[in-house]
């Protein structure tokens, strides 16, 4: 009687006194918090389907690609709005959106949602970008999600060809990676500090992540319906602390992982509500979970931990 | 006190083997035991095509004489009772990559009798018939002419009852499993195929192999360059080196005809995907089909083969009302792209009422539109708002139950 009273009073003490380590990660959505929810107000008018973000470390600056307004937004590091920019109504659903060490931006949009544009505010240029050289497959390359590493080398997923392909700025293919023998649809790409490439295919539910040469070091995941599962994963993040974010749209949630493929919590529901049909996922160099709630008009922001 | 210890010790010892005596004979004389009451069984015992454990009279490998917690006085459920004996086939042949769906829940009992049959491998009734119970003959007999296998019931000369590793649960490839029946050499299947060297290929992807209205058993729809026999419009010459290879690369090749499709996958919402192939092929099939829009299956089933986390959902037992011709995708959902949410066919508030569905709904019922905005939100309420029209627990697809917490959503007391 008196051990299961010890028992009971130490899962209390672990509880409340959060001392994590002697707990299962999994009992825990860790501190995540929301610290901010972006829809929009009467000076910009509200989001409509924001699809994709971009936090610049180097200016401070959160980018949003407001897919049915056909504008970029820019908020400062307190998400305070500070400017918009439409190509001067040239731009035209802009899908994906990302911002080299040199304050330009590549944009993936156009009516045809199929274009890559290349925008230099200060230069005032504003055109598309050819992916020169680029192997040829079974599709036309139809570009989908960006990221961006270091040293301003370009990662596009291309959904037409189940790829990514890796272009520098001015559009010079540089290499392709892919994975063989498999149906696999890559949906987003993300590239952390030492250059390796994460990856997700939805359709097998399953992360893929590359050297800084392309080849698989490592993949896990599976789609099903348990906790630790993908239902529908659609995007993907790498977090400072060495995290994988990935979003998955059907269960409405963040689900978190080890680069060993170790489930660590899920988030999603908050005091705003449910995310709804969401997008994609983002996370900064000071651990801020970037979402686009697209289905609800607005971005969500968390705060991860260390 | 040591005698009181000593008799205790004996008391136990004597009472082991009164209990083991009596176990080892029960075992024995259950059969017997049983028989007394359920002589009918005594018939089947004697049959040829029993059981070996009813042939043994041991009836307690599989019940328990006294009580049980499932039907029939089982020892336990169906599925752990027979794997526990069959459990070289389970591990073996009967876990390749496809599995027929009893095999899958364990329900051996639907096919095979425990006891005795006058069938092979104690089917319930003749192998054909077996089949039949679930996937009915006039299921399968749908046209004019029919395969005569399947006329006779043989459905296991083409199709392998537990797994397979082919689609279909089918015995080997489609090519060679036809082909060891039908001659591909022969100068009339030649000709039939229009001088083209078919032995290798996919006979399903044109021929239907239980029945169809058309002569040689081909889909009720083609292809329109394949009915007029005009394979070139998609492959090279037959007397070139290489007759079947296409004469373009993926999807430009359907869209050298279709080419106003195109603009179909110009959309936020694409379902231009993979890394294989041509990606129209995901969902339809180039020869001929039994469905609209030569979809390779059914359009649920074509939707499903990805989405199969939205089937796990609809088809959730906690989903007890659900939207009708919920089968029907492509009611609501554009097939090839869309700018709205969920690749719907209209934007969300006006999704309901495309075809005129629920135009009463639009005018009487709670207000909805872009002045009437969700305070959770902060979206324009729509009939989604309250309703899941994939499914839900609650009555007319409500998301949360009406009586006590939908409302309160917004209308806090």
């Amino acid at each position: 009687m008196k051990n299961i009273l010890k028992i009971i009073i130490f899962i209390f003490i672990c509880f409340f006194v959060n001392l994590d380590c002697f707990i299962p990660p999994y009992l825990f959505s860790a501190d995540i918090n929301l610290i901010a929810s972006l829809g929009g107000d009467k000076q910009m008018g509200r989001l409509n389907q924001p699809s994709s973000i971009f936090f610049d470390e180097s200016k401070k600056r959160l980018y949003i690609a407001d897919t049915f307004n056909h504008r970029l937004v820019s908020y400062d590091s307190d998400f305070n709005y500070i400017s918009e920019f439409n190509a001067g109504g040239e731009l035209s659903y802009p899908m994906s959106i990302v911002r080299n060490s040199r304050e330009q931006f590549f944009v993936v949009g156009g009516t045809g949602k199929n274009e890559l544009f290349f925008i230099d505010i200060p230069q005032k240029i504003f055109s598309r970008l050819e992916i020169k050289n680029a192997p040829a497959k079974e599709n036309p390359i139809l570009p989908g999600k960006l990221a961006i590493d270091k040293n301003d080398t370009l990662y596009i997923i291309d959904k037409g060809n189940g790829r990514i392909l890796v272009v520098d700025s001015s559009g010079k293919y540089l290499r392709e990676i892919k994975v063989e023998d498999k149906l696999v649809d890559f949906s987003d790409v993300s590239v952390d500090a030492d250059g390796n490439i994460y990856s997700l295919s939805t359709l097998e539910g399953k992360v893929y992540i590359f050297n800084n040469k392309g080849e698989v070091s490592s993949s896990f995941g599976k789609r099903g319906n348990g906790g630790q599962e993908f239902e529908f994963p659609v995007s993907i993040a790498v977090g400072k602390n060495g995290f994988i974010y990935v979003l998955d749209q059907h269960k409405r949630s963040v689900l978190t992982f080890k680069k060993d493929g170790a489930f660590q919590f899920s988030f999603s529901k908050n005091e705003l509500g449910e995310l709804y049909e969401p997008y994609h996922v983002f996370t900064d160099m000071g651990n801020k979970i970037y979402i686009t709630d697209r289905g609800n008009n607005r971005i969500q922001i968390f705060q991860g931990g260390k | 006190m040591k005698y009181i210890r000593y008799s205790f010790f004996l008391f136990i010892v004597v009472l082991l083997s009164i209990i083991f005596v009596e176990v080892t004979e029960s075992a024995q004389i259950y059969g017997k035991g049983c028989l007394d009451c359920h002589p009918a069984l005594q018939e089947k015992i004697s049959e040829e095509k029993a059981h070996s454990p009813v042939k043994e009279g041991n009836c307690i490998s599989c019940h328990n004489p006294h009580t049980s917690n499932h039907k029939g006085l089982l020892k336990n459920t169906e599925e752990t009772l027979c794997y526990s004996c069959h459990k070289n086939d389970r591990s073996g042949g009967f876990s390749q990559a496809v599995i027929h769906a009893p095999v899958k829940d364990g329900k051996c009992l639907n096919c095979h009798n425990p006891h005795s049959s006058t069938n092979d491998m104690l089917l319930t009734q003749k192998s054909g018939e077996v089949c039949f119970s679930c996937h009915p003959k006039d299921t399968l007999i749908t046209g004019k002419e029919s395969h005569p296998l399947v006329k006779k019931g043989e459905c296991v000369t083409c199709h392998a009852p537990h797994s397979s590793s082919n689609e279909g649960l089918m015995k080997k490839r489609s090519a060679d499993l036809c082909s060891s029946c039908h001659k591909a050499r022969e100068k009339q299947f030649i000709n039939a195929h229009s001088g083209y060297p078919v032995e290798e290929s996919n006979c399903s992807s044109c021929h239907n192999p239980h029945s169809s209205d058309n002569k040689s058993l081909l889909k009720a729809s083609m292809h329109q360059p394949m009915a007029k026999r005009d394979c070139t419009a998609c492959h090279n010459n037959n007397d070139s080196k290489s007759p079947l290879m296409l004469k373009n690369k993926g999807v430009n090749l359907c869209y050298n005809c279709h080419e106003n499709i195109k603009k179909d996958f110009e959309k936020i919402n694409s379902h231009l995907i993979g890394n294989k192939n041509n990606s129209c092929l995901n969902c339809h099939n180039p020869h001929a089909s039994d469905t609209k829009f030569l979809l390779d299956k059914r359009e649920e089933k074509v939707c499903f083969k990805c989405h199969w986390d939205t089937e796990r959902r609809v088809t959730a037992k906690t989903s007890l009302f659900k939207h009708p011709k919920l089968e029907d995708c492509s009611s609501c959902h554009m097939a090839h792209g869309s700018d709205n949410i969920t690749f719907l066919k209209a934007k969300e508030g006006e999704s309901c009422n495309i075809g005129k569905c629920h135009e009463q709904q639009q005018i009487f019922s709670h207000p909805v539109g872009s002045d009437i905005i969700d305070p959770r939100n902060k979206k324009a309420m729509s009939c989604i708002t309250c309703h899941n029209p994939m499914g839900s627990g609650f009555k007319y697809n409500l998301r949360l139950n009406p009586d006590s917490e939908l409302c309160e959503q917004c209308h806090r007391f």
